[in-house]
């Protein structure tokens, strides 16, 4: 998959007055894919960087243009392929956690508006400091050769 | 990585994406890149049908009017990708991508000469019917122009892989 985004570096949110103070959390090479025709289930990917003493658990990811996001991961052992739903995804503290094609990915389902390549989507990433960060990316599709 | 010798398709026969009869024969004269998915899956199968028709657009960028390799997706998910489906599938990734699915019997005749595996999983607990998963093996197979089964790549798989080596072996048989 081509990166082609600059980094979108978003930073934490406190939400309710708990959570970690500061910019701890932060995303970047945000990529949303649209389905291939005919089918239903958009993928995101992006890195989540947790620049914070203590690890943070990234634990649910929402869009008002998404009814359902689910986290996945493509496992791949011994040459099979499966996938693996999560229900949530830790990052270390001073580390980062990549989405990225062949394994941790966003699907996207039951979007509420039309898929429009080009359209900025926007998502919200839900953590269990409290923090909630929101990122947007254009959607993009995948490529076609001709 | 090369076989050490060509191992010959058992009898088998799929469907197409135009509904047509797939059998051995499909695959005499013309080297095939086979790779075994389902279109319900948003990761590794239209990644790698990604590197694999982009791939295909360097072969031909490279060497014009040049013989290429085929792209066959074959559908182990038969239960929801119907041909039609799978038409409108593989036209998203270009010309030379065909498709291809069948029964499961007919199927597992050639996965296990391939030495490919699947197993269409059970939908998580309060979930649709229809909302499974499949495991499958993710390498890629190469069927020569014999229509033999002659090598295969393994995954995770890269553009440049592809471009580098499918000349290498298209050139000695």
């Amino acid at each position: 998959m081509n990166r082609s985004l600059p980094w979108l570096l978003v930073f934490a949110i406190s939400v309710l007055g708990c959570g970690e103070s500061g910019p701890d959390l932060a995303i970047s090479d945000i990529q949303v894919v649209a389905p291939v025709p005919g089918r239903t289930a958009s993928v995101a990917y992006l890195t989540v960087h947790n620049q914070g003493r203590k690890p943070a658990a990234l634990t649910s990811v929402s869009s008002s243009q998404f009814a359902r996001i689910e986290m996945h991961a493509t496992i791949l052992k011994d040459g099979v392929a499966r996938m693996q739903a999560l229900d949530t995804v830790i990052v270390d503290a001073k580390g980062t956690v990549d989405f990225a094609p062949g394994g941790r990915h966003l699907m996207l389902f039951e979007p509420t508006t039309g898929l429009i390549p080009g359209k900025n989507i926007s998502l919200a990433l839900h953590f269990d400091t409290g923090a909630i960060l929101t990122v947007e990316a254009p959607l993009k599709t995948r490529i076609k050769t001709d | 990585m090369r076989l050490p010798s060509p191992m010959a398709l058992p009898e088998f026969e799929l469907q197409d994406q135009d509904g047509k009869p797939l059998t051995k024969e499909w695959f005499e004269n013309q080297w095939t890149l086979v790779f075994f998915g389902f279109t319900n899956c948003p990761d590794i199968c239209p990644a790698t049908l990604q590197v694999l028709s982009l791939a295909r657009a360097q072969l031909a960028a490279a060497s014009p009017g040049g013989t290429l390799p085929a792209i066959l997706l074959v559908s182990v998910d038969p239960g929801r990708d119907t041909p039609d489906i799978l038409k409108q599938y593989v036209a998203h990734f270009g010309d030379g991508v065909s498709g291809a699915t069948g029964k499961l019997d007919e199927l597992q005749k050639l996965t296990k000469t391939l030495g490919i595996y699947f197993a269409i999983e059970d939908p998580a607990p309060d979930s649709e019917p229809d909302n499974y998963n499949v495991a499958h093996s993710a390498h890629v197979v190469v069927i020569d122009n014999h229509g033999d089964y002659s090598a295969v790549f393994s995954a995770p798989h890269t553009i440049e892989a592809f471009v580098a080596d499918v000349p290498l072996l298209m050139s000695r048989r």
